[in-house]
């Protein structure tokens, strides 16, 4: 046998041509699976970059409506006693349609003197005559002005000072929420004249806040009027079937209230 | 292990029909003995058929080997293609005619008549898809006179089954088909032919894994595996003499068993 270096030749190029295929398959396998791969992490990179997008577009979405709003809420400069009375009128007159109970409004002079010299008090007067019942008028001016006094020094400056600027801020809005929570901060610094004042006039300008209603029947028992303060709230009660006032009742009717 | 080994393995797979190089297979075996029956049986033909390379030629010789003692029996290795010549064959084997004169068809069939023998003579008809139809047809009216028997071994071709022709499918009693070797059987036939000439360190050579290269190569094919190992040893043979450190003696190289596919073709490389 003469060309055995020509068979080695041979059988060396059909050596590699046999390994092409396989080379060749596991070739494809391999950038196969790399393919499906990539494709795979893109979906989720671009599922995440989604996810992201639109939580942005949700945190831009809530930041333009705040923005909205904040624009939108009027901001009124400054508020006569005209403008909060006749607010605090309407209130009345809705309240009258849809409850018995109506407190006097009487304190308000009071917060005018301190606050404002601008208020017309006949006007006002007037207003509370016509739509508040005489029965339920409690007048606590001076006693109002005296506790304020005493507070100021018995109390934390900050806490006051806090006070202060609700009250102002208070004056400027009318919103009944400020109001709620000037009633319960004088409630919880004692001061249960104040807090009662605040508290009623919450409920004329909401008279649905259940909270205001709570404050209010027990500021009237911390001023020792527990007969009103029944009253009150079984009125309320009636009215609106609170589970809180329910209990609050039962508190004070049972004694355990302090 | 010397060169000489190597020579005298590639020497025993020499393509060559030689009873002697019969190796007993199995199932081999069974199909030589129901062939050998099927001679006794008084039939007219016998068809041996299979693909090239499957041992038909050795059934015939070996048949002939074994049964030419005691029967009176002819073996036409070669298709005799010519109609008279082929008469005249059978005139002067049978019956001792050795006359030069053109022998028809009328007058084999006169004298087959007029020599009527005891015992029906069997011939053996070896690569008989060379003969035309028209001569097989003359060929099967001479086994209707029942005075000679045929056993007939051709290919079975994919283009035509044999089988299914006319004149087979009417006149053989008997159909044999041999086939290729199964993967285990291709080992006792190398190891076998290889202890028979006392090869035995070749014979060891052979592996499980070899053997499956080979069965690949070769699909189990006599003729194929024949040429495949005889090529294997001539390789062998000459690494043996001209670079021995390329080879190991104890083990069979499936490079050397593919480069030797190549060169017999087995591989297209």
């Amino acid at each position: 046998m003469r060309n055995i270096h020509d068979l080695e030749k041979r059988w060396f190029r059909y050596k590699l041509k046999s390994f092409i295929p396989h080379v060749l398959i596991s070739l494809m396998v391999v950038i196969s699976i790399a393919l499906i791969l990539s494709v795979f992490n893109k979906q989720l990179a671009n599922k995440s970059s989604e996810v992201i997008l639109l939580n942005n577009k949700e945190q831009k979405v809530v930041a333009t409506k705040i923005i909205e709003e904040v624009k939108v809420a009027p901001i009124k400069p400054q508020i006569t006693l005209k403008e909060i009375k006749k607010e605090a009128t309407k209130a009345i007159h809705k309240s009258e349609k849809k409850l018995t109970l109506t407190p006097s409004l009487d304190f308000i002079k009071s917060i005018r003197t301190s606050s404002t010299e601008s208020y017309n008090t006949n006007d006002f007067q007037q207003t509370q005559k016509k739509e508040i019942p005489k029965k339920k008028i409690i007048r606590y001016k001076q006693a109002v002005q005296q506790n304020q006094e005493k507070n100021i020094f018995i109390q934390k400056q900050e806490t006051q000072s806090d006070i202060d600027h609700v009250i102002k801020r208070f004056h400027k809005n009318n919103n009944p929420v400020l109001s709620l929570f000037i009633a319960k901060k004088y409630y919880k610094l004692g001061d249960y004249k104040q807090s009662y004042n605040y508290a009623l006039l919450t409920n004329q300008i909401n008279n649905g806040i259940e909270q205001s209603w709570i404050i209010f029947v027990k500021s009237l028992m911390q001023l020792h009027k527990k007969e009103q303060a029944i009253n009150i709230l079984k009125s309320y009660i009636q009215h609106s079937k609170s589970a809180n006032a329910k209990v609050l009742l039962d508190n004070i009717q049972s004694g355990k209230f302090k | 292990m010397n060169s000489s080994l190597y020579t005298n393995s590639k020497d025993v797979f020499l393509d060559t029909v030689d009873a002697k190089d019969y190796v007993q297979l199995d199932r081999v075996s069974t199909i030589y003995q129901s062939l050998k029956d099927s001679v006794k049986k008084p039939l007219k033909m016998i068809l041996l058929y299979g693909k090239p390379g499957t041992g038909k030629s050795m059934f015939l010789t070996k048949l002939c080997q074994d049964l030419s003692q005691n029967q009176e029996m002819y073996y036409y290795k070669t298709p005799i293609l010519d109609e008279s010549e082929f008469f005249k064959s059978i005139a002067h084997d049978l019956y001792e005619v050795k006359d030069d004169k053109e022998l028809n068809f009328t007058q084999i069939m006169k004298l087959m008549q007029l020599n009527e023998k005891k015992e029906v003579p069997l011939i053996l008809l070896d690569e008989a898809q060379l003969y035309s139809d028209k001569q097989m047809e003359k060929i099967r009216l001479l086994s209707d006179t029942r005075k000679i028997k045929f056993v007939i071994a051709l290919h079975k071709t994919q283009s035509e089954d044999l089988i299914a022709k006319e004149h087979f499918q009417t006149r053989i009693w008997e159909s044999i088909e041999l086939k290729n070797a199964l993967s285990a059987e291709l080992k006792i036939y190398i190891q076998k032919k290889l202890m028979k000439a006392n090869c035995f360190d070749s014979a060891n050579m052979f592996s499980n894994a070899s053997i499956k290269l080979i069965y690949k190569l070769t699909n189990g094919n006599y003729r194929d595996t024949n040429k495949l190992l005889r090529t294997v040893f001539e390789i062998y043979e000459w690494y043996y003499e001209h670079n021995l450190s390329k080879i190991n003696t104890n083990v069979m190289s499936n490079k050397i068993i593919e480069m030797a596919a190549i060169k017999v073709g087995l591989i297209d490389a």
